[in-house]
């Protein structure tokens, strides 16, 4: 540990400021969990990407007479599909007969683009609100922090519920509301982090020399919020990925004939019991996204900020 | 071990992420200072928790909904059918009268074999019977035992057991506790009950007396008499009182009186066929409550329920567990067409309460929590009918069956040709599957299926799936497919029908069936029921799905006569309705065929009109038919025995059960 300690310090001193980047991807090679998770993550959206070439059947493309087929079964109507995975329901059909592995794969798609929006959302408006109160403090510190105040009183989902009910539900709507909803952890690191670093002497050395404050905040102050942004935008990821599928497992997300991962999960709940594949994969679908992206999130914690791990452990 | 760091950054990181724990910490501190604000959001917390199982119970509120219709119209046949009969004696040669009601018994025989069949061919293990039919619970000999407890289930908390407020479906099995003056019973008759003879119509046809069993004493030791019958239906007429299903039944009367101590009089505004008097009265929301028990307890009645049943409640009610309910040792008084007439056979009646869950109620059913429940998910009842040791019986029952009905005003519904490419081109086995997994026999021209009193013959002549002519009807109104596959019409606007998503089995693949094969978009988007309600009633939404069941075309006129649009529970009357109750165009043609037939005292006739009716409404392509319905009873033999007799109002009569556990 004290090595540790000690080496990160004389690279920090002594290397240019790039090398930080690299030593921390250097230390999050050498955790092997947050690398599986990486690789998983990879794999997942590579999948969503290619989705159109994976999966072997649209969608919604329904066959009443190959209902609640187990997983492997053969395809009743056997096509010249090239890919091996062609000519079987790799993972069993649903209850109306559509392709469960292909609806799992496109509903990747759904999951990851919900997340990435609704933390992209959180993550610059947070931002934003986090930079101007901290560094300007007075009275637009004292209106930011008591509206974040008041939105961390909430509980997440629970805000992320009142959106939707009020916007109606909805893939789009889901994600501005899950977006909303994290606003004030954002907007409360950022700050945070703000109130420190705008006292460093490199700041006030930018002040005295007649920066604006813009450039100050972009330059100079973003800089030192980037980490820990970064850190609880990847968990926060995993969190959105959740939490969309619980708005849609409630009803109030995806609408059908969506494949969205929790939806899936919330209509064969009632199937478990005939046709247990569906759930089980759906929700091994988000399980496994969601635990590889905290794992991965955990890692670059771990990576951009070995002081604060070291002191945890 | 650790040696401070020199580096400053780091430390600020560290201090950066402390100072914003102490951050969060503080604010929290900070915004506990606001308490008024904190609190402020308290309420607003609430209301959004109780959303969730708003939409629940709200779901459960759209399936509840099937079986009452099929319990009110299935009144009517039997009134129907045994009016025939009584009129008859009294006017028509003997010879003539045994005619007809061999007509009628053929017209039920012929349904009951061809759903027999149907269901033979595709869902083994459901055994299947008409709605008037007793069958025997596990095909067992009747071999009753005294003792022990029977148990049915109902979902979520009774309402209340007061006849005259009791408004869900909840608080129906409570009619175990409740007789009614006259009930209808096996072959499609009238029964009487607590009355003692069937009515008699006065010459002007505007009055009707009845005339009461004499023997008959409430759970209280009151005696039940003309006193206690005017008590009753002067509670039901009350319009003070904030009345619940009782509404409906009432609707038609006018008032009611005390001739002798045994007979009463009520009063109806306009003549009325007997099919359509006796309609209101044979029913199970009618049930006579014991008059000192209300006036004594007031409101408290629905939660301290005295009534003439077979069974009389125990006083144990246990919220969101169970109501039990006692043995009335002095029941005498079941109507003839049952097995057994006196006090039932077990000691209890455990009425278990469940969540608003279908599959929760097969997984009670399973685990042997309830004896005996209704059931409508497909999945469950499949299972349970290929384990030996149940029983499955399924109930076919006349009427419209499974259907959508379509806005006929909204665009592009308005347009005749829309509507007519629906009739050809849904694929009815497709989008039903989910609700009865392809068992059901389809129904594609006649809104009626066969076996309903007054279906047009001619009107199922009128459509067949076809695609190719649905498409056809389609290019030729002009309705082009664009490069996205959808239809647009000539100004350019894409065909669209919205069919709000309430959770029904249908929604979804009527999306994918329409947009797949006909290029009409469905918009499907997700509502609660409350919502949909009341989004229906004005007319919003072109379409949705609803299960009818009734004995004759009389169930007609609740969904397209005038005096039906935009009622509550009506917003399914979209024939020639804008959407603005007060200025619906009236159809003068349907509103008179089906009055007339509802006032006809001929039985011929009536059906004669609704044949008309129901083809006239075809002709106009007013709904999409799907299927035959039909809901299973799911019965373990193994802890309960006896005849399972479904009543008008799709209720088992509860007296008829034993236990058959050791």
């Amino acid at each position: 540990m004290a090595a540790v300690g000690q080496f990160v310090g004389q690279s920090a001193s002594e290397a240019p400021v790039r090398s930080e980047w690299n030593l921390a991807w250097r230390r999050l090679r050498r955790n092997k969990a947050a690398m599986a998770g990486l690789v998983v993550l990879i794999v997942i959206s590579l999948a969503a990407v290619f989705a159109d070439f994976i999966a072997t059947e649209a969608e919604n493309d329904f066959d009443i007479a190959s209902t609640g087929l187990p997983p492997f079964a053969e395809r009743l109507d056997p096509t010249d599909d090239w890919r091996p995975w062609g000519q079987r329901h790799f993972l069993g059909t649903d209850d109306i007969g559509r392709d469960v592995f292909s609806r799992i794969v496109r509903g990747a798609r759904i999951s990851l683009r919900i997340g990435f929006s609704a933390v992209t959302i959180s993550l610059i408006a947070g931002s934003i609100l986090g930079l101007v109160s901290g560094y300007f403090r007075r009275w637009p510190d004292m209106v930011i922090s008591r509206i974040l105040d008041v939105m961390l009183a909430f509980p997440g989902i629970l805000l992320a519920m009142t959106v939707v009910a009020s916007l109606g539900p909805g893939l789009n709507n889901a994600m501005l509301a899950l977006g909303v909803a994290g606003i004030p952890f954002y907007g409360r690191v950022v700050r945070g982090t703000t109130l420190a670093a705008r006292d460093l002497t490199y700041v006030r050395a930018a002040r005295a020399v007649g920066m604006s404050d813009v450039r100050i905040m972009m330059r100079h102050i973003l800089p030192n919020v980037i980490s820990p942004v970064l850190i609880m935008a990847t968990l926060g990821l995993g969190g959105a990925i959740l939490a969309s599928a619980t708005l849609s497992f409630l009803g109030l997300g995806a609408e059908s004939p969506a494949p969205e991962w929790g939806y899936e999960l919330s209509k064969s709940r009632n199937l478990l019991r005939e046709y247990w594949w569906i759930a089980t994969f759906n929700g091994f679908a988000i399980a496994t996204t969601v635990l590889s992206i905290n794992l991965l999130g955990d890692g670059l914690r771990e990576a951009l900020d070995p002081q604060a791990s070291s002191w945890s452990d | 071990m650790i040696k401070t760091p020199s580096v400053s950054r780091r430390l600020v990181l560290r201090t950066g992420l402390a100072g914003l724990a102490g951050g969060v910490g503080a604010a929290a501190l900070a915004a506990c200072g606001e308490t008024q604000v904190v609190t402020k959001e308290v309420p607003v917390e609430t209301t959004v928790v109780k959303e969730v199982p708003v939409e629940k119970i709200v779901r459960e509120t759209e399936v509840r909904e099937v079986p009452v219709e099929k319990i009110v119209t299935q009144q009517v046949e039997k009134i129907v059918t045994r009016t025939v009969e009584v009129k008859q004696v009294v006017e028509v040669p003997v010879e003539v009268e045994v005619e007809k009601v061999v007509e009628v018994e053929k017209i039920v025989e012929r349904v009951v074999e061809k759903i027999v069949e149907a269901a033979a061919e595709r869902a083994p293990g459901i055994d299947i019977y008409n709605l008037d039919e007793s069958v025997a619970i596990g095909a067992k000999p009747w071999d009753p035992k005294p003792g022990g407890e029977v148990s049915y289930m109902t979902f979520g908390n009774p309402t209340g057991f007061d006849p005259a407020t009791w408004g869900g479906r909840s608080a129906e099995p409570a009619a175990a506790m409740y007789d009614l003056l006259y009930t209808y019973g096996k072959g499609n008759l009238i029964y009487p009950h607590l009355a003692a003879d069937l009515p008699e119509p006065a010459d002007d046809k505007l009055s009707w007396v009845i005339p009461l069993r004499n023997d008959v004493v409430f759970h209280d030791g009151e005696p039940f008499n003309a006193d206690a019958a005017v008590f009753n239906f002067q509670r039901f007429l009350d319009p003070d009182l904030a009345r619940g299903h009782v509404i409906r039944d009432v609707a038609s009367m006018g008032s009611v009186e005390k001739v002798d101590d045994f007979k009463i009089r009520i009063s109806t505004p306009q003549p009325q066929s007997p099919p359509s008097f006796l309609h209101s009265i044979a029913h199970q929301h009618t049930g006579m409550a014991s008059p000192k028990a209300v006036t004594e307890r007031g409101e408290a009645f629905s939660r301290d329920p005295v009534g003439t049943g077979p069974f009389k409640w125990s006083g144990v009610w246990e919220d969101d567990v169970k109501v039990v309910f006692d043995r009335n040792e002095d029941y005498n008084w079941g109507p003839s067409f049952l097995a057994h007439q006196g006090a039932p056979y077990p000691d209890r009646m455990r009425l278990q309460i469940l969540g608003y869950n279908m599959t929760d109620n097969a997984a009670a059913f399973e685990a042997g929590e309830v004896d005996i429940c209704l059931n409508w998910s497909f999945a469950d009842y499949k299972r349970v009918s290929e384990n030996a040791k149940y029983h499955v019986i399924g109930y076919a029952a006349p009427g419209m069956g499974q259907y959508m009905p379509l806005h006929t005003q909204l665009w592009p519904l308005d347009d005749l040709n829309v509507r007519k490419a629906l009739l050809f081109g849904v694929d009815r086995r497709t989008v039903t599957v989910r609700a009865n997994g392809g068992t059901a026999p389809l129904n594609i021209s006649n809104l009626l299926v066969p076996g309903t009193i007054g279906r047009s013959a001619e009107a199922g002549k009128l459509y067949s799936y076809d695609v190719g002519i649905a498409n056809q009807i389609l290019d030729e109104a002009g309705y082009a497919k664009g490069e996205d596959g959808f239809r647009y019409a000539s100004d350019g606007r894409r065909l669209e029908i919205s069919y709000p998503d309430r959770g029904d089995p249908v929604v979804e693949l009527f999306k994918l069936d329409v947009e797949k094969n006909l290029g009409i978009f469905v918009d499907i988007p997700k509502m609660d029921g409350a919502t949909h309600r009341e989004g229906a009633s004005k007319g919003l939404y072109h379409t949705t799905w609803i299960g009818v069941a009734a004995p004759s075309g009389d169930v007609m006129y609740d969904r397209f006569h005038t005096a039906s649009y935009g009622g509550a529970n009506r917003s399914y009357s979209f024939f020639e309705f804008d959407g603005i109750p007060e200025s619906a165009t009236p159809n003068a043609k349907i509103d008179g065929l089906l009055e007339a037939a509802r006032a006809s005292f001929d039985a011929e006739e009536a059906k004669a009109l609704w044949e008309e009716a129901e083809l006239y409404l075809m002709e106009n392509a007013v709904a999409i038919p799907l299927v035959h319905d039909y809901l299973p009873w799911l019965t373990n033999p193994d802890r309960i025995g006896g005849e399972l007799f479904l009543g008008i109002d799709y209720l088992p009569f509860f007296g008829q059960f034993y236990s058959t556990q050791e």
